[in-house]
């Protein structure tokens, strides 16, 4: 169980390290320890950051990602002036690419999941996320900014991970198909 | 010279904002829709040489939207590339059979995003 579950926080966590990096932005997770104490405390996810979550399923499990991130932070983004995004809808495609990209390496696993379309939620509706999930799996991660955080919440059970040994995705992030 | 129209269809501001001005700035005009169903009404009132398109999105998603754009025959040769963080091989080969041209998988790379749509967009 404990090889499952370190499984999944090297899954999270090179994630979230290989997403900010396509932004331009250097992140080091927290150490694991620190993590686990956080465990089910959501509330760091309420205050004046950014936060995107997204609904996921697969077979036999459901569950939602959160994202957090620290306004400052999306400061750091270089944006055509021109074409300026706010920050607001950059947490939500950040968290869809988030989890994209723990989508991509589950393959690995023999695990395929559908997510939904990501949002950012207010007070309420974390709250409902919290109710839903009786454990979030926190991780923290320490930015030049402040500290980002991702939260994995729901019924995965890490026993559920067959490794395969299929190189990483059939297709890789950033990768062009064409037919 | 002709003008150069791209579609690009995509719930995301950010996405729409980082690829248009990449397309922009190589010479593209650019119009924008937010789901599928702007995108269909979007087609239709735009010549267009090309139609990058999103998967997940709100009321009509990208796979329906492109099933529907390539059952009519006027928009047979034209272009789409799907831009999505979708790896499933099984979505990939829909887009595929309902006559897309490519799948780019997110985050967007925007110079190969830009020769890319440059080389199909010439061959419509």
């Amino acid at each position: 169980m404990q090889d499952t579950r370190a499984v999944l926080d090297t899954l999270v966590q090179s994630s979230a390290v290989d997403l900010f990096h396509s932004f331009g932005i250097a992140v080091a997770p927290v150490a694991l320890a620190r993590q686990r104490a956080e465990t089910d405390k959501l509330s760091q996810f309420v205050g004046h950051e950014l936060l995107g979550s997204i609904a996921f399923v697969g077979k036999g499990f459901t569950g939602s990602l959160l994202l957090s991130v620290p306004d400052d932070v999306f400061q750091l983004l270089k944006q055509n002036p021109e074409r300026p995004y706010t920050g607001r809808d950059w947490i939500r495609e950040a968290t869809n690419q988030m989890l994209g990209r723990i989508k991509n390496r589950l393959t690995q696993f023999q695990i395929s999941i559908q997510s939904g379309l990501p949002s950012t939620p207010g007070r309420d509706a974390l709250e409902r996320l919290r109710a839903r999930s009786a454990t979030f799996l926190v991780y923290g991660f320490r930015t030049l900014r402040g500290g980002a955080c991702v939260a994995l919440g729901g019924d995965i059970e890490p026993s559920l991970f067959v490794y395969s040994g299929a190189p990483l995705g059939a297709q890789s992030e950033g990768d062009i198909i064409l037919f | 010279m002709t003008e150069r129209k791209v579609l690009i269809v995509d719930d995301s501001e950010t996405i729409r904002q980082q690829v248009a001005g990449a397309l922009e700035h190589a010479g593209f005009l650019v119009v924008e829709a937010a789901d599928g169903v702007d995108g269909l009404e979007c087609a239709g009132k735009n010549d267009l040489c090309m139609v990058i398109l999103d998967v997940n999105m709100p009321r009509l998603n990208g796979l329906e939207m492109l099933e529907r754009l390539k059952s009519d025959p006027k928009y047979a040769t034209l272009p789409v590339l799907m831009l999505t963080t979708e790896v499933q091989q099984s979505m990939i080969e829909r887009a595929k059979k309902a006559g897309a041209r490519g799948w780019m998988i997110k985050p967007v790379k925007l110079d190969q995003l830009v020769s890319t749509v440059t080389k199909l967009a010439s061959s419509h």
